[in-house]
C-alpha cells in the first residue's frame, strides 16, 4: 500500500481505469479534504461541502476514462467539477443567510463541542467572506479565489474552468482593479465580527 | 484588498471528520464494486470527451414553468445506461429527490450526442449528455418555477490523446412556448448557429472548433437570441443572464 501511495496523479489515474478500487482509494485519501476545504469556501458550508466531496469523488470514478490531467495533477479538474457541483448545486441560493440560520437555531452536529463552535465560527467568517465577494462577478470572483485560495497557476486555472490563459489573466486583472473598494465597503458592514454574534444571539 | 489579505481571511483548513470520511468512503467502495469491470464496459466509440461543463449562464424571459410541459417524459425511452448516469445524479437533489429513473426519455439529439432527462419526485428533473458519464445536472421542483427563459451550459470533447479539444456540445432549455430556435453566434464572421428547439423545449447542438471555444468564452462576447416560428426575435440574452435586446 506504501507504494501506492507514492505514486503520482498520472499512475494512479492509469491504475484507476484498470478498475483500480485501491487507486481510488488513494485518490480518495489525497484529495477529499482539499475538496472539502475548497467546496467550504465556496458554501460556507462544512456540511455542504461533505456533499461535494461526495459527488467530485464519484465523478472521478465515473469519468475516469475522460479525466484530463493537466501540469501532472488532477487538482485543477478536481476544481472544475466541484465548482460545477456547486453551481448546480439545488441548495447553492441563500447558502449564506442559510449559515447564520443554523447558528441560530442552535443545530447540533455529533462533534465535541469546543469542534461545532470553532466550526460554525467558520461558517460566519467565511460567509462574511463570500458576501464580500459577491461585489465581484462571478467569472472574475472564480478566477481570483482559485489564484488566492488555491495557489493554482494560470495554466491550471485555465484548465478548471476551460478557458483560454488569456481570459484568466484578465479576469483576474479586473478582479484585483474590482477588489480594493469593494472589499472595504463590505467590510465596514459586515466585518465586525460583534455584529455577527449580535445576529447569532437574537434571530 | 489585496491577495495576501484575502488569503489571512480563510478560516483555517480542517480535515473531513473521520465518521464523516469513512462514510463517504464506504458509500463511493459500495458504488465502485457496483460498477462492471473494465472490460465489460461500453466501449468509446468517439474518443475520450472531457467534462468541461461549465454552465455559461441562465438567460432571461420567465415564461411557462416545467410544470406546464404535459408530456415532457414522452419521448424515446432513454437506454439503461443513461438511466444510471440520471439516477447518479440524486445527490444534486438533497434528501427530498428522487430521479424516477423509469420515465426516463431522450429529449433532443445532435450527431452522436444525445441529452437524456427524467423527472424527479419532487416536481423537477435531472438531465445528462450521453451514456458515458457526461454532463448532467438537475432542476428540483422549487427552482423550476424560478427557472428563466433560456438557461444552457457545455460540454467540451477532447481528443484521444486528452489534450487538444475537439470543440464541445452546448446544449440547454428554452421555456417559452413560442420559441422553436435558439441562435448561437459563432466567431470569424460565420453565420449563426440556427438550433431547433424540441417540443419539449430542449435543445442540443454539437459546434466545432474554434466555434465552441469561441463560445465558451461567451460570458464576455455575443449574445444568444431566442427565436419563434416567424423568425423573429423573442429576446436576446448575455450569458450574464442580462436582456439586452428584443
Amino acid at each position: 500500500m506504501l507504494a501506492i501511495q507514492q505514486q503520482s496523479d498520472a499512475e494512479l489515474l492509469v491504475a484507476l481505469r484498470a478498475d483500480g478500487r485501491q487507486a481510488f482509494e488513494v485518490l480518495f485519501e489525497r484529495y477529499s479534504d482539499f475538496v472539502y476545504n475548497f467546496a467550504f469556501r465556496r458554501t460556507g458550508s462544512w456540511s455542504e461541502a461533505e456533499e461535494v466531496v461526495e459527488i467530485v469523488l464519484l465523478e472521478l470514478w465515473r469519468q475516469r476514462d475522460r479525466v484530463v490531467l493537466k501540469h501532472g495533477s488532477l487538482r485543477p479538474w478536481m476544481c472544475g467539477v466541484a465548482l460545477n457541483c456547486i453551481r448546480r448545486s439545488s441548495r447553492s441560493r441563500d447558502r449564506q443567510h442559510r449559515a447564520f440560520g443554523r447558528v441560530a437555531a442552535g443545530e447540533t452536529i455529533e462533534d465535541p463541542a469546543d469542534a461545532v463552535v470553532s466550526r460554525l465560527d467558520d461558517e460566519v467568517r467565511m460567509t462574511e467572506l463570500l458576501v464580500a465577494l459577491e461585489a465581484l462577478p462571478v467569472p472574475q470572483r472564480e478566477v481570483l479565489t482559485l489564484f488566492v485560495w488555491e495557489e493554482l497557476s494560470y495554466e491550471e486555472i485555465a484548465s478548471a474552468l476551460d478557458l483560454p490563459v488569456g481570459t484568466v489573466r484578465s479576469r483576474l486583472s479586473r478582479a484585483r482593479a474590482a477588489l480594493g473598494p469593494s472589499w472595504q465597503d463590505a467590510h465596514q458592514t459586515a466585518g465586525d465580527p460583534r455584529s455577527v454574534n449580535r445576529k447569532r444571539g437574537t434571530a | 484588498m489585496n491577495e495576501s489579505q484575502l488569503r489571512r481571511s480563510l478560516p483555517h483548513e480542517r480535515r473531513l471528520p473521520y465518521e464523516r470520511r469513512e462514510a463517504i468512503k464506504e458509500a463511493l467502495m459500495a458504488r465502485i464494486d457496483a460498477d462492471p469491470p473494465a472490460t465489460a464496459r461500453r466501449p468509446r466509440r468517439h474518443g475520450r470527451r472531457a467534462l468541461v461543463a461549465a454552465t455559461m449562464g441562465a438567460t432571461v424571459v420567465a415564461a411557462g414553468t416545467l410544470a406546464a410541459a404535459t408530456d415532457l417524459w414522452s419521448g424515446p425511452p432513454a437506454p439503461t445506461r443513461a438511466r444510471q448516469d440520471l439516477g447518479d445524479l440524486e445527490r444534486l437533489l438533497g434528501r427530498d429527490g428522487r430521479v424516477d429513473q423509469g420515465r426516463a426519455v431522450e429529449l433532443a439529439r445532435s450527431g452522436d450526442r444525445v441529452l437524456y432527462g427524467a423527472p424527479t419526485g419532487d416536481g423537477g428533473y435531472c438531465i445528462t449528455i450521453g451514456t458515458d458519464g457526461g454532463t448532467g445536472q438537475c432542476t428540483p421542483f422549487d427552482e423550476t418555477s424560478l427557472e428563466k427563459a433560456v438557461w444552457f451550459g457545455t460540454e467540451g470533447r477532447v481528443d484521444q490523446t486528452g489534450g487538444r479539444y475537439m470543440g464541445g456540445t452546448v446544449f440547454g432549455r428554452v421555456t417559452d412556448a413560442k420559441a422553436v430556435s435558439v441562435e448561437i453566434p459563432l466567431p470569424g464572421g460565420a453565420p449563426a448557429a440556427q438550433v431547433a428547439v424540441g417540443r419539449n423545449g430542449f435543445f442540443i447542438t454539437t459546434l466545432p472548433e474554434p466555434a465552441w471555444r469561441a463560445q465558451l468564452g461567451g460570458a464576455e462576447t455575443g449574445p444568444v437570441t431566442v427565436l419563434d416560428a416567424g423568425g423573429n426575435s423573442l429576446g436576446t440574452f448575455d450569458s450574464a443572464g442580462n436582456r439586452v435586446a428584443m
